[in-house]
């Protein structure tokens, strides 16, 4: 499903005395469908720079990514959901509206009603309070704007998910349930997942491969 | 298209919530004690007196909308993690620019609107009587409004907040003074390149030309054909600006 081959990127600092800072040297894995794996490593190896070319927010300097056996276009982001680290996007929106403008998005034909349906379904599931519905995330806490943000993952179509730390400033219960949610989804065997991670405990997944990444360089 | 118009609904009402209407008030209330105070300190207070004060108002509300949001629509969307967001859905850059770009281009054509409302409407409770074609003064006035904001938008497709706002800012002193700058330069003994540059500068930026207060506002067919010319010249600097936007902003890491 995901295939990415030889990524490279150098960071450099200075105008005319270039210094180099960090690369990204040669990463290259496969991640077949239903498939589920985990990239590991210490802060500042490379992890969130892997992830943020493949959703095309850095451009890298050599290797490319095949989605689908195609190489990966702007387009086909659509089918990729993806659940950022500590970036809580549109704070002056509530959850509602933040849900809702995802969909316009994401969905082609959806009348207003489907909408609202899908929205209270995905908001319930995500286990935040009815009251807070309508409040502007910058007013909730970071569990709650976590929760809305892994709403909207529920309520993506994608084929495959990158989700950076997925699971940090969530309560236990609902780290549960996202958990099941996804070894629910794995079992369906229509989705990928790829995971950026520094806990332990989300190894209780059962990754079908472990990509450690040390100074820009998987082991 | 159906992502340039669902970004655009998403940025205006960021910029709602964001309290960019209240500029409007702001200015409203300006354009009142500016007025009131021309009233008091003139012999013969006249329309021309009042409406000038208006239009100067007008100038500037457009001017910091374009400046301030303008820039900041952008340097949030990067540092607030909005583009990041969006782009992950499979959004193309430039689709979130143009759509940024409509949306203030919504938000000023509102905030001209109402402005326009409330000031004939003040002129008509103080007696005066109705804009009429004195409207074309408003409409060359907003023309330079989008082009400021291309402009904006242009910086802050590569420079944080800070330094986009300087630039624009610069850019727009530049646009004001090109041309007086090159007729000072006529019969100076100076080289070929500072005429050349000038020249440049006062045809292609001379942002002096939306400022047609001088012109025989009864001549009808004058009107049309400055207008023409005006909107073909601000859709013209608004196109290049937001090429060379959109060409540097698909080009910046998102950090």
């Amino acid at each position: 499903m995901l295939l990415v081959k030889n990524l490279t990127k150098h960071f450099q600092i200075g105008f005319i005395r270039k210094k180099h800072v960090f690369s990204l040297d040669g990463v290259s894995f496969f991640l077949k469908k239903g498939e589920l794996a985990h990239l590991v490593g210490a802060n500042g190896s490379g992890k969130s720079t892997t992830l943020k070319i493949i959703m095309g927010l850095m451009k890298q300097d050599a290797g490319e990514i095949f989605f689908e056996e195609k190489l990966l276009t702007e387009k086909d982001r659509k089918n990729i959901a993806y659940l950022p680290e500590k970036i809580y996007p549109f704070l002056s929106l509530t959850p509602e509206e933040y849900l809702s403008f995802f969909l316009s998005y994401s969905r082609a034909f959806l009348g207003k009603k489907n909408f609202a349906k899908e929205i209270k379904y995905s908001l319930l599931w995500a286990e935040l309070q009815k009251e807070r519905w309508q409040i502007p995330l910058k007013f909730l806490s970071k569990g709650s704007r976590k929760k809305v943000l892994w709403a909207e993952v529920f309520l993506s179509q994608a084929k495959l998910f990158i989700l950076d730390e997925p699971f940090c400033d969530l309560d236990e219960s609902f780290r549960l349930k996202t958990l099941s949610w996804i070894e629910q989804k794995r079992k369906e065997k229509e989705s990928s997942f790829l995971l950026c991670t520094h806990y332990r405990e989300e190894f209780f997944l059962n990754p079908s491969q472990v990509l450690f990444i040390e100074n820009g360089r998987l082991k | 298209m159906k992502n340039i118009s669902v970004v655009a609904r998403e940025i205006f009402l960021l910029l709602k919530r964001d309290g960019v209407f209240f500029v409007f008030f702001l200015f409203c209330f300006f354009s009142l004690f500016f007025s009131n105070l021309a009233v008091s300190s003139s012999l013969n207070f006249s329309k021309k007196l009042f409406f000038d004060v208006g239009l100067f108002c007008y100038h500037f509300l457009g001017l910091f909308v374009a400046f301030f949001w303008g820039n900041k629509i952008l340097s949030d969307s990067f540092a607030g993690g909005s583009l990041a967001c969006r782009l992950s859905l499979g959004i193309c850059r430039r689709e979130f620019f143009l759509g940024a770009f409509f949306a203030l281009c919504m938000v000023q054509l509102l905030v001209g609107f109402f402005y326009i409302i409330l000031w004939q409407g003040v002129m008509h409770f103080l007696g005066f009587s109705w804009l009429g074609k004195a409207l074309f003064l408003f409409y060359s006035q907003t023309l330079l409004w989008f082009v400021l904001a291309a402009v904006s938008f242009f910086w802050s497709s590569f420079l944080s907040f800070n330094f986009s706002l300087l630039g624009s800012l610069l850019v727009w002193f530049l646009g004001m003074t090109s041309k007086a700058s090159f007729e000072a330069l006529q019969g100076e003994d100076v080289n070929i390149v500072s005429r050349g540059l000038s020249f440049f500068l006062s045809s292609f930026w001379d942002l002096s030309v939306f400022n047609i207060q001088y012109f025989d506002l009864s001549d009808h067919k004058l009107l049309i054909s400055i207008g023409a010319r005006l909107f073909l010249q601000a859709a013209s600097i608004v196109f290049v600006f937001l090429s060379l936007g959109v060409f540097l902003f698909q080009r910046r890491d998102i950090g």
